[in-house]
């Protein structure tokens, strides 16, 4: 609303009625602390970083490569399961072919925060997983694209010609967690669905082998990452590596706390704000998530270098059980969806965890590496 | 019978108003005299303008490009032009930290400030921008970061420092002979920012931060203790000052910085505390051009100037600090880079919609109307209700839409303060 505001010899009062902000900040105490304690680091704070490119050695060959390769053979084995159930139409293979989705997921997840390289090429983190979709723009696209007499010949190019609300996770979860779904992959079944189901999964493999193969050693951008070099398109110094990996790693944290986990927090909260709810994997997705900054920050030796190696390691570790619990509730959501009072205090407490996973961040960790976390919140204008 | 005083009212509202009609073809610079505003600034052509390359991919009028300036790494910046998909195509080196951006869509002209205190305008072709020519402030001034084209294309305005003064200086450069400076005119303020015109008219409305700088002491602020922010209408034309604002004594030290214009003729603003207080008003607001013109008298506007109330939380949230202001479509945008965060205010009412969080968020842009539909068949239907661009010093490009803030790419650079469709 508009304040009214005192000007000159005049009192011009603006009367807009007032309505309550919406918004859900969704930040705690500790959140608005954390961004208290961190401005004091203003200005660049350089001269302590490392020398040791292992950080680079380390990140390729333990984890992205490692993570790219699960990708890869999931979504091998998602293709193959979702052909299987096509040719089958038994429900034996559907439930293979949901198993194998979850486990693609699962491995998407594990380098979804990696937001660097081959997952950036061709717009494939938003192919791969569209998300959110409060417009519901994958529903009716969806809808569209089935009704489609051509839909029963659809082949992975085709999908990759298609809008990113259909080439990724989440179109195929409609297609494999619907109400309907065990009717249109059944025998006798005259709806495209499971065909449909095959393109996509071709589609996504066809990423996941893509990125698999981006990480390899001989990949442009791996060897700059291993060896920066100036004149490089990719990376010139040591420092633009460290900043990449940093950067990777805080950006990470915010997306799970700021998007995923918030969506699931406040008054009414509804899991149908999280991602992938329909098949049940929100929280195994953000586990994941969470499993693949612990492994940038700690496996690379980032973490000890800083000398917050078992500070980061027991946080990471609370977030963790926290999940597993959650997972472990009897009721995670009531019938309308919204989260039981057992899981709204979890939830909260995960919040709370993360938050301080945040803190350890952007404060002692970027300010031990030197690298500094803001450019514009440093030294705006 | 009316007054004198009231004729004198009328007669400058009717100028004003005659301002707000469509903009005749060309200003004249019948600017106030000043020192040193004749001559011709210096200029240096990084590449030659006469051997202008292939047309830049994207680059016809009708496409949606978009600049920011960058850092690459240490002490290393640049220019950065991308597409509607955020992707990068093309990277121009720049000599320092740039700041804000201009465009002329019709006449395919462009420039990039320097950030203050500036000593570089590069002004280029949109269609060929390796092509730079380089113009250099005049003695006694320096770039504040902005500028603004006149309707036709054919002059450029630039907020500048007269430094010695502790004036602010609208600069007036010729397009068409290689901007060479025209002259100048007062902002009616100190400490010029960002300077927008009203579309369709030849008023420029100055943000005047308040703040006074001089060369010799770098950015160093030199007055938070008595700084008078305050926001003006100047007529291009002539460089008379139609309307001023300046915040209630409690207010003084919001410094004034970033505006934008929406649709009706209205222009948001953002500002960034420089006091103590824990709690303050004013750092996000709306100037109505007629109601402020309309009440001007003397050396002040009494009416028109309206403050959004943020929660006190997202106040401290954003550490009083906005960075940018865009509109788009009926939502005012702000950013926070302090905050992390981009806040949506509805136009009409000014009620506070949404927050989200960005790490380090700072330039936001609407994306222009006449080309909001991507013609990327892989995005258009999905991110074809993105109403505004975000940039963040992770290297991150956001659409921002009802979904929210999406990722459209994470670039290894740091963006800058501004991003500008050009």
């Amino acid at each position: 609303m508009f304040l009214s505001h005192t000007l000159g010899r005049q009192t011009e009062l603006l009367k807009h009625a007032f309505h309550a902000c919406k918004c859900k900040p969704g930040y705690s105490l500790l959140g608005v602390l954390s961004v208290a304690l961190v401005l004091p680091f203003s200005g660049p704070v350089r001269a302590a970083v490392p020398e040791d490119n292992d950080f680079a050695n380390r990140a390729v060959h333990q984890v992205y490569q490692p993570a790219a390769e699960r990708f890869s053979q999931a979504s091998a084995q998602l293709l193959a399961a979702a052909s299987d159930s096509c040719k089958l139409r038994s429900p034996e293979a559907l439930d293979t072919l949901l198993l194998r989705h979850a486990q693609a997921v699962k491995a998407f997840s594990a380098l979804e925060l990696y937001r660097t390289g081959p997952l950036l090429e061709e717009n494939r983190q938003n192919r791969l997983f569209y998300w959110p979709d409060k417009r519901r723009v994958g529903e009716r696209q969806m809808r569209a694209l089935l009704a489609d007499a051509s839909a029963a010949s659809l082949t992975a190019d085709d999908v990759a010609g298609k809008s990113v609300a259909l080439q990724g996770f989440p179109a195929l979860e409609r297609l494999l967690h619907g109400k309907r779904t065990p009717l249109h992959f059944s025998q006798g079944s005259d709806t495209p669905d499971c065909q449909v189901a095959v393109a996509i999964a071709e589609n996504i493999d066809a990423m996941a082998t893509a990125i698999q193969k981006g990480w390899q050693d001989d990949a442009p951008q791996v060897m700059s990452l291993l060896k920066p070099e100036p004149g490089s398109e990719f990376y010139r110094i040591e420092e633009e590596v460290l900043r990449s990996l940093v950067t990777q790693i805080l950006v990470g944290v915010d997306v799970i706390q700021d998007r995923k986990l918030s969506a699931m927090s406040g008054e009414q909260a509804n899991i149908k704000a999280a991602p992938l709810w329909r098949s049940g994997q929100s929280l195994t997705m953000i586990r994941s998530n969470l499993e693949s900054l612990r492994a940038l920050s700690v496996d690379t030796g980032l973490a000890a270098a800083t000398g917050l190696e078992n500070e980061l390691a027991f946080e990471f570790r609370s977030a963790d059980g926290m999940l597993q619990k959650l997972l472990e509730l009897p009721e995670l959501t009531d019938g309308s969806g919204e989260f039981t009072a057992d899981a709204e205090s979890l939830l909260r407490s995960l919040m709370a965890v993360v938050d301080g996973i945040r803190y350890t961040l952007n404060d002692r960790f970027v300010a031990t590496l030197g690298i500094s976390p803001g450019f514009n919140s440093e030294d705006g204008d | 019978m009316q007054s004198g005083a009231s004729m004198s009212r009328r007669a400058l509202l009717q100028l004003a108003l005659t301002t707000l009609l469509p903009a005749t073809a060309t200003a004249t610079a019948t600017a106030t005299a000043s020192t040193s505003t004749s001559t011709s600034t210096s200029t240096s052509t990084s590449t030659a303008m006469a051997t202008a390359g292939p047309l830049l991919p994207g680059a016809e009028s009708t496409a949606n490009l978009y600049i920011s300036g960058a850092r690459r790494g240490p002490d290393d910046y640049v220019a950065v032009i991308f597409d509607a998909q955020a992707q990068r195509i093309a990277s121009i080196p720049l000599t320092a930290r740039a700041h804000g951006a201009a465009s002329h869509r019709a006449s395919h002209r462009a420039c990039l400030f320097a950030r203050r205190p500036g000593l570089y305008m590069h002004t280029f072709d949109r269609r060929h921008p390796e092509n730079l020519v380089t113009v250099e402030p005049v003695d006694g001034r320096h770039f504040y970061g902005h500028g603004s084209y006149s309707a036709d294309g054919k002059l450029l305005f630039a907020t500048e420092n007269d430094f010695d003064a502790q004036r602010g200086v609208l600069g007036i450069y010729d397009t068409a002979a290689g901007y060479r400076r025209l002259g100048e005119m007062d902002t009616g303020g100190s400490g010029p920012h960002e300077v927008v015109r009203i579309p369709g008219s030849a008023l420029l409305v100055v943000a005047n931060g308040g703040i006074h700088t001089h060369p010799d002491t770098g950015r160093e602020k030199l007055n938070i203790d008595t700084m008078e922010p305050s926001l003006t209408i100047v007529d291009s034309r002539n460089g008379r000052l139609l309307a001023r604002h300046v915040l209630p004594a409690e207010l003084h030290q919001v410094s004034l910085r970033h505006l934008a214009v929406d649709a009706a003729g209205h222009v948001w603003f953002a500002g960034q505390y420089e006091g103590a207080e824990s709690v303050i008003a004013g750092l996000a607001g709306v100037m109505s051009i007629d109601k402020s013109l309309r009440s001007f008298s003397g050396s002040r506007s009494s009416q028109g100037l309206s403050l959004v109330e943020l929660p006190a939380d997202l106040q401290q949230r954003t550490a009083h600090y906005l960075s940018s202001v865009a509109v788009a479509g009926e939502h005012a945008l702000f950013t926070s880079s302090k905050g992390g965060l981009v806040f949506k205010v509805d136009r009409g009412s000014g009620q506070l919609l949404e927050i989200l969080s960005v790490r380090d968020c700072s330039g936001v842009t609407a994306i222009p109307a006449e080309v909001s539909t991507v013609e990327e068949p892989k995005v258009s239907d999905s991110f074809s209700s993105a109403s505004a661009l975000l940039t963040s010093g992770t290297g991150e490009i956001l659409a921002l839409s009802e979904d929210g803030a999406m990722s459209l790419a994470m670039h290894r650079v740091q963006w800058d303060n501004h991003v500008y469709a050009i």
